[in-house]
């Protein structure tokens, strides 16, 4: 029974503890999307209303730059994505195929050519290999910054409001952490609870 | 399994304009091959069952990790909310430009509230 009662109550410590924590990051989280926000409109201000508007983000390509892990134990981590290893992925798919297809009849017509100069120069052998290498390289940078939806010469407002909601999904990741925390917290305290009652139960 | 682990999981906004926009420019936005997106953007036009059945999707697909909502987005569906209990994905409300963060709404927190009584500290 006193074990059980000093378990209860070293949950109940840490759920107040983690609850604590919450909303401290909640707070932060808050905190950092107003300014983002602001920012945002700052840019607008500077750039026009018409110029940061969701329209404006390319549906064709957009790729995920931020992503979330997930162990065993249901805690939460992002990192962004290696561009090497989602290319990876990318050639298994058609997608992948297609512009692997584009990039070898582009390779064709360069190497033809290269070759007519190439009588001349005797080098085309070493440029198309360089040339290819490039192809490679440019085929794997798949996530775009999203900066670049919004133009070249981007406003630094535009750049802070990024920054600001880059700091907000790492406070969004942090809180659901804390969140899954509670949840578990929770159930071990209900559990050890509903213990407690029964162990009162057969005392009487 | 292992091919979705390797490729990280995202997190998914249900907002208002500026929100959704935010978060994008941040980076999270992603197109599915089957051009599924990742947010839904939330304006005056926007349905309470329209909201309601996004979000329905974003849980059931396994490569969300993160539901991002506004708070008063949330409200307008706050029965779906409270019905999913699942740690993945998690669902995290957030405040918008016009209304602040208010903790006593909150799901979990009202939750948790409601785990203590005065009966279980005699």
């Amino acid at each position: 029974m006193d074990d059980v009662c000093k378990e209860l109550d070293t949950v109940v410590l840490e759920f107040f503890q983690t609850l604590t924590d919450f909303y401290m990051e909640q707070e932060k989280l808050g905190e950092t999307l107003k300014s983002g926000l602001l920012n945002m409109s700052r840019a607008r201000y500077s750039m026009g209303t018409q110029a940061v508007t969701i329209d404006k983000c390319d549906n064709s390509k957009m790729v995920a730059a931020v992503k979330v892990k997930v162990s065993h134990d249901n805690q939460l981590t992002s990192f962004k994505p290696n561009p090497d290893l989602e290319a990876q992925f990318c050639e298994i798919n058609l997608g992948g195929q297609e512009s692997n297809f584009e990039s070898s009849i582009r390779k064709r017509t360069v190497t033809n050519k290269k070759n007519v100069e190439g009588y001349v120069n005797g080098s085309s052998h070493i440029e198309d290999i360089e040339l290819n290498e490039k192809q490679k390289k440019s085929d794997h940078k798949k996530v775009v910054d999203p900066l670049n939806w919004f133009g070249v010469l981007v406003p630094p407002a535009l750049r802070q409001s990024q920054q600001d909601f880059k700091k907000t999904i790492e406070s969004g990741v942090n809180v659901a952490n804390l969140k899954l925390r509670l949840q578990t917290l929770q159930a071990k305290y209900e559990t050890l609870l509903a213990q407690k009652k029964d162990l009162k139960k057969n005392e009487k | 399994m292992a091919h979705t682990a390797q490729k990280g999981k995202l997190i998914a906004v249900i907002g208002d304009e500026d929100t959704c926009t935010g978060f994008l420019l941040g980076g999270i936005g992603e197109i599915n091959k089957k051009r599924e997106a990742n947010f839904l953007v939330v304006n005056k036009n926007t349905s309470v069952m329209e909201i309601e059945e996004h979000f329905r999707e974003f849980i059931k697909r396994p490569d969300i990790a993160i539901i991002l909502i506004n708070q008063n987005v949330a409200e307008m569906i706050r029965h779906v909310i409270d019905n999913h209990t699942d740690p993945i994905p998690a669902v995290l409300e957030i405040p918008s430009k016009e209304c602040p963060y208010d903790a006593s709404k909150d799901s979990i927190l009202r939750r948790a509230k409601g785990m203590f009584s005065a009966e279980d500290f005699r």
